[in-house]
């Protein structure tokens, strides 16, 4: 379970979060919504203590990571995969070697035959050609590279997947493409998602649960059904951008 | 000294490293070393020729490569072909999130990307001295035969009568410490790289003029070490 409490976090003056607090219930897919530049990102990098908060506090199964200390949070690291919005691959590595760095901190403590196999395995789930493996990513495409990124995210047997906005910067197809992969592992392995997102289509496709992040707070909180039938001006924006509900200055 | 505690953990980025720094270096340190000796003993030829002995050419080439010349020139070499390329390199890493990727596979940067880079500086610049140690007294000496009249046996007796061995150790000392200090720069200034290209630019140049202000300092103080024991 993940759970922000309270969080706050400025860089200088620009405050990004102000008393921010969300639920991440165990199972199923929360996506988070809101405007470009109101903190999302910043809001996940806390949940693996990327970014400290300055007030607040961030809990995953139990453990508050700005209290943890170096072993705790390197074991919390490893029970969450994050796949990062340019998908932050290692370009001196080929795919195979970045999958296997998500396996566990070591690299693979098992067998060599026994990696490659997770290596295949984690491939064949996000449909790619096994082929690929020995590639680096700079021959690869932009989904494939996010393919790749997702892969590496999953690869340790992670119990959550923390997606910043997967599908930006991709074609429709391949937007839609990563929205069913992340439907489809949500499926596969049953891990707790956040996904970071402006693509509601997608996000509604694959989210149970929906979060609105809106000038520096929480705007909304609950399930998708909820947030597509809110009375709010706010979240009417973003379900149903129109020249009724959005005021254009 | 945590981030050194688990070699397996970097031992294979520490030999690509050191066959980077070390391997690839050679030509262009012996290309440098060699201009290096040869420039001296030319210009000593120039100043002492009718002066002093023709032989102390050959004592004047060994100190100067010996305690300067090869760990000094060396360096600064460095500080451009490591330093400018570890400080780009993380510094690509920072602003492209692989830093970050790293941190979230539970991953210690440190341990991963600065204790493998320091350590095979550190283990490789004394080695690349020493090579440029002898291509630098070679060049001297070839140079000083075929252009100033002087012997084998002259440029010889000038060599022996100042070597000692102090001055090989503090050339290999040198080396350790500006190796340590041209890729901790570089590992530092790319680590807190900022900004998209731009950013990566800026953290080159600072590598090179603090690595280079770096490297003679350490040189100057260094003297000290060398007057108190040589």
């Amino acid at each position: 379970m993940i759970d922000l409490v309270g969080v706050s976090k400025a860089f200088g003056d620009n405050v990004v979060l102000n008393d921010v607090s969300l639920h991440v219930p165990e199972g199923g897919t929360t996506a988070l919504f809101g405007p470009s530049g109101t903190g999302k990102s910043v809001l996940i990098k806390h949940i693996i203590g990327l970014i400290e908060p300055d007030e607040g506090d961030v809990v995953v199964d139990g453990v508050s990571i700005p209290n943890a200390n170096r072993r705790q949070l390197s074991q919390v690291r490893q029970r969450v995969g994050y796949v990062f919005q340019g998908a932050a691959l290692f370009d001196s590595l080929t795919v195979s070697e970045n999958i296997r760095l998500g396996m566990d901190v070591d690299g693979c403590r098992h067998a060599e035959e026994e990696c490659e196999n997770r290596v295949a395995e984690c491939l064949r789930l996000v449909n790619l050609d096994p082929m690929v493996a020995d590639l680096y990513p700079i021959e690869l495409s932009g989904g494939m590279q996010k393919r790749v990124a997702i892969a590496r995210a999953f690869a340790g047997h992670q119990r959550y997947l923390l997606y910043d906005e997967p599908t930006t910067g991709l074609d429709p197809l391949n937007a839609y493409i990563i929205a069913k992969l992340i439907e489809h592992l949500q499926d596969e392995i049953g891990v707790t998602s956040i996904v970071v997102t402006h693509d509601l289509e997608n996000a509604f496709r694959v989210a149970d649960r929906v979060a609105l992040l809106y000038e520096t707070k929480v705007r909304f909180e609950g399930t998708v059904d909820d947030f597509r039938n809110s009375e709010d001006p706010v979240v009417r924006q973003f379900v149903d951008p129109s020249e009724e509900t959005v005021s254009v200055a | 000294m945590l981030a050194m505690a688990r070699p397996r953990r970097y031992y294979r980025d520490l030999i690509a490293q050191m066959y980077d720094m070390g391997v690839r270096s050679v030509p262009v340190v012996v290309l440098v070393a060699a201009l290096s000796g040869a420039v001296t003993s030319q210009q000593s030829g120039y100043q002492f020729t009718g002066a002093v002995p023709i032989w102390v050419i050959g004592s004047v080439v060994v100190a100067s490569v010996l305690t300067e010349l090869g760990p000094l020139v060396t360096a600064l070499v460095l500080v451009g072909r490591i330093g400018a390329r570890i400080g780009a390199e993380l510094g690509t890493m920072v602003v492209t999130e692989q830093v970050d990727a790293l941190r979230a596979v539970g991953r210690d940067p440190v341990e991963q990307l600065v204790v493998p880079r320091v350590l095979a500086g550190t283990l490789m610049l004394p080695l690349l001295v020493i090579l440029a140690d002898f291509v630098g007294i070679g060049a001297g000496w070839l140079g000083a035969l075929l252009t100033l009249p002087i012997t084998s046996a002259e440029f010889v007796y000038g060599a022996r009568t100042y070597f000692h061995d102090f001055a090989l150790w503090f050339g290999v000392i040198k080396g350790a410490v500006f190796g340590a200090t041209i890729t901790f720069i570089g590992c530092y200034v790319g680590l807190k790289a900022t900004g998209g290209a731009e950013g990566v630019g800026r953290t080159t140049t600072t590598v090179v003029v603090s690595g280079t202000v770096a490297v003679m300092f350490w040189d100057a103080v260094l003297a000290r070490l060398l007057k108190a024991f040589g």
